[in-house]
């Protein structure tokens, strides 16, 4: 992903160029919507809350200044749509069954038990990394380039992540 | 590794979000007749809203057209970068042995840029201004704009222009091996390079070959090597080491490489193991979707003190192999890009950096000056400086003259 294409698209959106969302939505989407998800936990939610960032970020493009970071202008806006969601639910405590979903496979809120280690265990931007380096298919170079980071620090903190992530699993043996 | 890797993969369309959200986007803004468009081409129909679909498929046949011509023209087009690859030389680094060759040239030109050099600035003189000769290109990054570099921004670059060099260059880096005709190491190996003039670069490394051992787990296999010896570096010789790791389950492979060179003599005339200069090299592919990613991580330490750490790794923008350079230095990473600009027997690099916090943009050429090649740092304002391009201790003649009088003649 380059940060000055993607600067591009965000203009040529604001100029009337609709088929620019595409591109800014295949190339941003899974970074915002991963960083929900590990506040909310639950994927229906982060998917309701992804659908809000965009709705809010692209309605309000004006406010984006452009060579800024605009991953990161849309994560935060991401992020506190994802903590104002928890702050209005902060009464409704998350039952067992909701919370550990994949020991009693509620469909509604099942995530595998993996995902749900990872959350727990990693850092969010360790997280952020493997869900997008593992999950999402991104290249490592694509993913250091979507966050802005050196490559050397992608591919290390990925490494580091999946040894804590197996060993964390091997003692439960899990696998 | 690969265990949990195709877990979280087995997984991910349990953890993805749902296709659909980006077009409930759409509708929700407004964006309708693009969502109209794109199902209508999802599904094999024909589009009404934005383009008709008697100009599809004329559209679809100049698109055709241009891909062709493009291609060819781009086939038979000679590279600037004499035809490197994406993955520019470390392409060429496929065995263990290449990467300890590369390990040797690298780190050897890292060392013959490192040795003491002096700056002469001629910011006042007069000189043909940079847009003439070479096109620069730029970051457009949103930092401060300087003109020019200081002495030790100078240093910083000039001290990876011989590892520039060779990267950049269009020959390739090879290496033949022999049994050692020294009784201490079982095997010789010569390295041969050429700088961007065409001089050429030659080291010899005579080293001892270890298989530390092979571990098997079901159908994964994990193999190490290690390396001991003396890289000779014109008159020098250097303590080396190096390890190779690799891994390797149903077509997938891991691979993990080290070289590092010792260079600071302790009190007791030994080298000592706390300075060093070591590249390091991690490579993961796969087969499924014949991803590999290559970068090397050059690493100087002294007195046990790592000092600076710089990322090397190629990066293709508008067509043009570009080297990229981070390097971490006092607490702050520089980024340098380089573009070989030579034209004829004109060598020179264009470069666009971030330095401190400013972009800057320059060249640097190679020049001859009273008999001795040094580097020239021309700068958009027309002003330019000079540093020593120092004597290659590995050069074995070709263009270059090493009979300038200086103390490693």
């Amino acid at each position: 992903m380059n940060r000055v294409l993607l600067d591009k698209k965000v203009a040529e959106y604001l100029q009337g160029d609709n088929t620019a969302f595409d591109y800014i939505y295949q190339n941003t989407s899974k970074a915002v919507y991963f960083g929900i998800l590990y506040v909310v936990k639950v994927k229906a939610v982060a998917e309701d809350l992804l659908h809000d960032t965009y709705v809010r970020a692209m309605r309000n493009l004006t406010s984006y200044q452009s060579g800024t970071n605009f991953l990161g202008w849309l994560l935060r806006i991401g992020k506190n749509l994802a903590l104002n969601y928890l702050d209005k639910h902060k009464k409704e405590t998350l039952t067992d069954f909701e919370e550990e979903s994949y020991r009693y496979g509620t469909t509604e809120t099942e995530l595998p038990y993996v995902f749900e280690v990872a959350r727990k265990v990693l850092s969010e931007q360790d997280y952020q990394i493997v869900m997008l380096c593992q999950v999402a298919g991104y290249k490592r170079h694509e993913v250091a380039k979507l966050l802005s980071m050196p490559l050397a620090t992608v591919t290390w903190k990925n490494n580091q992540a999946l040894k804590k992530l197996r060993n964390i699993l091997s003692e439960e043996g899990e696998i | 590794m690969k265990d949990i890797k195709k877990l979280l993969k087995q997984q991910s369309s349990n953890i993805l979000p749902d296709e659909n959200i980006k077009d409930e986007i759409k509708a929700d803004l407004g964006l309708t007749s693009v969502r109209a468009q794109s199902v209508a081409y999802n599904t094999g129909g024909t589009a009404t809203t934005h383009t008709s679909s008697k100009r599809l498929p004329v559209f679809i046949a100049i698109l055709l057209v241009l891909v062709i011509v493009t291609g060819v023209i781009l086939f038979a087009l000679p590279s600037g970068n004499g035809g490197l690859n994406i993955g520019g030389k470390f392409d060429d680094i496929v065995t263990t042995d290449d990467f300890y060759a590369y390990g040797a040239a690298s780190i050897g030109a890292l060392i013959d840029s490192n040795a003491p050099q002096t700056v002469a600035v001629a910011s006042d003189m007069t000189f043909v201004t940079v847009a003439d000769t070479v096109e620069m290109f730029s970051m457009s990054d949103g930092y401060g704009k300087s003109n020019t570099l200081t002495d030790e921004q100078m240093q910083t670059v000039n001290g990876y222009m011989a590892l520039v060099e060779e990267l950049l260059g269009s020959s390739k880096i090879t290496h033949s091996g022999a049994v050692s005709d020294r009784a201490e190491y079982q095997y010789v190996m010569t390295i041969n390079s050429t700088d961007i003039t065409g001089a050429k670069i030659s080291y010899t490394m005579y080293y001892n070959k270890i298989l530390v051992g092979v571990d098997t787990e079901h159908d994964e296999q994990e193999e190490t090597y290690n390396i001991q010896g003396v890289l000779q570096i014109g008159s020098n010789e250097y303590p080396v080491e190096g390890e190779y790791v690799s891994e390797t389950e149903q077509g997938e492979s891991e691979t993990e490489m080290y070289f590092r060179a010792y260079t600071s003599v302790d009190s007791t005339g030994n080298y000592s193991k706390n300075s060093y200069i070591e590249v390091h090299q991690q490579n993961e592919s796969e087969a499924e979707d014949n991803e590999t990613e290559k970068e090397y991580v050059y690493t100087i330490y002294q007195d046990g003190r790592q000092v600076e750490r710089t990322v090397a790794e190629y990066e293709q923008e508008g067509g043009e192999i570009e080297l990229v350079l981070n390097v971490s230095k006092n607490g702050s990473t520089n980024r340098l890009v380089f573009r070989n600009a030579s034209k004829g027997n004109q060598y020179k690099f264009s470069v666009s950096a971030r330095m401190d916090g400013q972009s800057i943009n320059f060249v640097v050429s190679i020049v001859e000056e009273n008999g001795n090649s040094v580097y020239r740092y021309e700068y958009s304002d027309g002003s330019y400086s000079d540093c020593d391009r120092n004597d290659h201790k590995g050069w074995q003649g070709g263009n270059h003259d090493d009979d300038d009088n200086d103390d490693d003649d």
